[in-house]
């Protein structure tokens, strides 16, 4: 399984298909759009990982006599209903919404694709296992569930939050992935493999898993932006992230309360549809390259 | 999507027109002077004042039945309606009241004192299940008209059906002796849950449920009224006190706040109340046609942990008093004003400076807290997760904490049920929010529930034998000005030991019509009903 994590990089050069590592770099450089959103990407990526870059302001440093003042000098956003600077705290409030869309893309990824090898490779009792299972956890209404169980939990952190989405999320993905895996098994180059007397392992490793993985990359990074939304709609509800936590879904759930000063709004609303929406592009520049379909 | 709402917008349009002519010409009878008062409330199942006690039934007896006694609006003191006296013996246990010649009610029948104890023995009796039977606890006799039996077993029937401690002496006096003594029984009495019953209706009270013989200022403008309908009063001109200056008042019942307001933008109706929804921009959506309560009810505090060594000195609690800024609190609040004591503004005996601990002073927060040897772990802020603003206010308190006295703040979000539960367990980590509001307006009922060792709002389950020895004093003594003063050492008393911690009381806003100017009182409140009316 650690080794199967190797394939996670989403450029990697799969036996097989049509593109090689550097087409498929160049075919995504092409497209300005692609540019644009990961260079978005990687600000949000340094501004979770190091907002002291973007402000030197301390986001947690408030003075409650100045709750809800528009921009003034120094204070470019404004301030928020505590009073402190609302520029800090929109750029604190980055590292929660990427911390938990990008780690719950790749673990959602993972996972779908480990459980979809086995489904689709091993038909049968292993198949039936996952698949039911799977059916079992598609008949929870998602948003619903999430709600319940996070109520359920004491101290919710990034790491619960990313824990039960994977929890609730992982059915669909492991679907598309064992249906794609169907139809790689019975090929050619898969069947020559098991007649010399390759180990199912490493089949799936080397021939199953490349040929078989395209469809659930591209439909992972696509998703990564609704995770961010996700985020932010938990915490929104009150079952997401704990004070004092500092998260874009916090503040908005806070500025929806405070409907008379629109800048808490806009800014939280601007960055994450920002994000979202980079992070789309992005998948679906990806999904379009690595379409054979599309491709010339 | 957007022909769909085109389509609405279509069939919207000559409905909105239609609605606005017909109210347009039910609400504004030429000139006359009439008053359409919305309750943002369910509606009144019944008009029995005695099987009412939501705000809305209490508004609407209000209009239609007369109190024994009522707080003058312009001097915050107890003023004689219907009564002629209300006077105590030595020990504050037996009252005496008398009431005035000449009322009656409205089917003809003269009022005595037999209408009060009957009324009263009535509500009293168990069985009748009446809502405001709770209020004759206090008075002798009460238990025998209601039988209590350990849960899970029926009780048995009264004994008794009329209270020993209800006397009449003649037509117009009676005594009611009360269990122990209580120098604010007076008081109590204005409440218009008491109201008396005609002999008619005590004979059947389910028969005038819905057409009740008043004995107030108005009288119902239709034979019957039926639950969900406006409520349509006129003017009785039998009654003898001063009544409001509206000729006709309609009570209209919008149980959703935000719909409630936009009738009022509508002008459909003449007055509102803002609700919480509103409370940022009422001021810009009806310019000159709001008005803010002079009054600032209740009072809003949070609440330490007795029970955690932690918080065991006081000068730990007065530096975390300290530490708050309350101006800038009660602006995040909104429509709120920074407390400086225990007891709401307006309520006999207040003392604006009674709390010493209660001014803003970082410097000396911080030092006083590190005097006293500082907290040994994170503070612990517990709010409300079912509200809105608790993890606001939450926060707010917390950030203060953490700024003035350096300390790391944990804030825990639950859902209010659990946190009372823990607490009445005393296994709740850390501080909480809390808030009373009095029954009546007397500075004993902040007092009693707040900090009595089994009071019903003592949430930091404090216990002191000195506080509950000065109440029983303040309760038994016949003289208003000198329980008063009984009172306020106590309330000295609490600030000092600081159980919790003030930090607000609410005021409320409401909205009316072009040359409606409703009651503000800093003693009552906002009061639509009596209102001025110059158009």
């Amino acid at each position: 399984m650690a080794e199967l994590s190797l394939a996670a990089p989403p450029v990697e050069t799969p036996e097989g298909t049509t593109l090689s590592h550097r087409e498929l770099l160049w075919a995504l450089l092409r497209k300005p759009q692609f540019v644009v959103c990961t260079l978005a990407l990687l600000t949000f990526f340094a501004m979770a990982a190091v907002p002291r870059l973007f402000t030197s302001v301390d986001p947690r440093a408030c003075d409650l006599s100045r709750s809800r003042e528009t921009a003034t000098a120094g204070h470019p956003f404004g301030f928020d209903v505590q009073g402190c600077d609302y520029l800090a705290n929109v750029i604190y409030g980055a590292r929660p919404s990427v911390l938990v869309s990008v780690v719950a893309s790749i673990g959602g990824f993972l996972l779908a694709a480990v459980l979809g090898l086995l489904a689709g490779y091993f038909p049968g009792f292993v198949d039936g296992l996952i698949s039911r299972t799977a059916d079992v956890v598609f008949a929870l209404p998602g948003l619903v569930a999430l709600i319940v169980i996070l109520n359920s939990v004491r101290n919710r952190s990034i790491w619960v939050i990313v824990g039960v989405i994977l929890l609730i999320g992982w059915p669909a993905g492991m679907r598309l992935m064992r249906s794609t895996v169907f139809s790689v098994r019975n090929r050619e180059f898969v069947l020559a493999a098991r007649a010399v007397g390759v180990p199912p392992l490493r089949i799936l490793r080397k021939h199953v898993f490349p040929n078989a993985m395209a469809p659930l990359l591209a439909q992972t990074t696509l998703g990564v932006g609704a995770l961010v939304g996700l985020e932010a709609a938990l915490t929104f509800l009150g079952v997401g992230l704990q004070p004092p936590a500092i998260s874009w879904g916090s503040q908005f759930g806070i500025a929806a309360t405070y409907r008379d000063t629109p800048h808490l709004f806009i800014w939280p609303a601007l960055f994450i549809a920002t994000m979202t929406i980079s992070f789309m592009i992005v998948g679906d520049s990806i999904r379009d390259a690595l379409d054979p379909k599309l491709l010339r | 999507m957007r022909r769909s709402s085109a389509a609405l917008g279509l069939l919207l349009v000559p409905a909105l027109a239609l609605g606005a002519c017909g109210n347009g010409k039910s609400a504004t009878p030429a000139k006359s002077k009439s008053l359409t008062i919305v309750i943002t409330a369910e509606p009144n199942k019944t008009l029995n004042p005695e099987n009412g006690n939501s705000s809305a039934d209490i508004q609407v007896a209000e209009a239609l039945y007369a109190p024994l006694v009522e707080t003058d609006p312009a001097s915050g003191k107890l003023r004689n309606v219907v009564a002629d006296s209300i006077t105590p013996d030595a020990t504050g246990r037996t009252w005496t009241i008398k009431i005035k010649d000449g009322f009656s009610f409205q089917n003809g029948q003269a009022l005595t004192a037999r209408d009060y104890v009957d009324t009263w023995n009535l509500t009293a009796y168990g069985p009748n299940a009446w809502k405001n039977n709770g209020f004759f606890s206090k008075v002798d006799g009460y238990d025998a008209l209601n039988p209590t039996a350990p849960d899970g077993q029926t009780a048995a029937a009264p004994t008794a059906k009329e209270m020993t401690g209800l006397k009449v002496v003649d037509d117009h006096t009676f005594t009611v002796r009360l269990k122990v003594p209580f120098s604010q029984f007076g008081l109590t009495l204005q409440y218009l849950g008491l109201a008396p019953l005609a002999e008619a209706v005590r004979k059947d009270p389910k028969a005038y449920d819905h057409k009740p013989i008043g004995m107030g200022p108005y009288k119902l403008a239709t034979d019957e009224w039926k639950t969900g309908e406006d409520i349509k009063l006129v003017k009785w001109n039998g009654y003898k006190a001063t009544a409001p200056q509206a000729d006709k008042v309609t009570f209209r019942f919008i149980q959703n706040g935000d719909t409630a307001y936009n009738e009022f933008l509508a002008g459909t109706v003449d007055s509102v109340q803002v609700p919480s929804t509103k409370k940022n921009t009422f001021k810009t959506d009806a310019p000159d046609r709001w008005l803010v309560s002079e009054s600032a009810g209740n009072i809003f505090y949070f609440v330490f942990p007795s029970w955690d060594p932690a918080y065991a000195k006081p000068e730990l609690r007065h530096a975390i008093s300290m530490a708050i800024d309350r101006a800038a609190f009660a602006n995040l609040v909104g429509l709120a004003k920074p407390a400086s004591g225990l007891v709401a503004p307006g309520i006999d005996g207040q003392r604006p400076d009674a709390c010493k601990y209660c001014t803003h002073d970082a410097a000396a927060a911080k030092k006083l807290f590190d005097e006293a040897g500082g907290l040994s772990k994170p503070m612990t802020i517990n709010y409300n997760s079912g509200t809105s603003t608790g993890q606001t206010y939450a926060e707010a308190i917390g950030n203060m904490m953490r700024q003035t006295l350096g300390i790391e703040v944990r804030y825990v979000g639950k859902p209010g049920s659990e946190i009372t539960d823990l607490a009445d367990k005393k296994s709740l980590e850390g501080v909480r929010f809390g808030g009373w509001g009095h029954d009546y307006p007397s500075i004993e009922d902040y007092l009693t529930p707040m900090f009595k060792s089994n009071g019903d709002a003592n949430f930091s389950k404090y216990a002191n034998p000195k506080v509950d020895q000065l109440l029983a004093q303040g309760d038994s003594q016949p003289n208003p000005e000198r329980a008063i003063q009984l009172y306020q050492q106590l309330e000295d008393i609490c600030l000092e030991d600081m159980p919790l911690v003030p930090l607000y009381h609410i005021q409320d806003a409401y909205l009316a019509a072009k040359g409606v100017h409703p009651r503000n009182s800093r003693y009552t409140g906002v009061s639509p009903l009596w209102s001025t009316i110059d158009r």
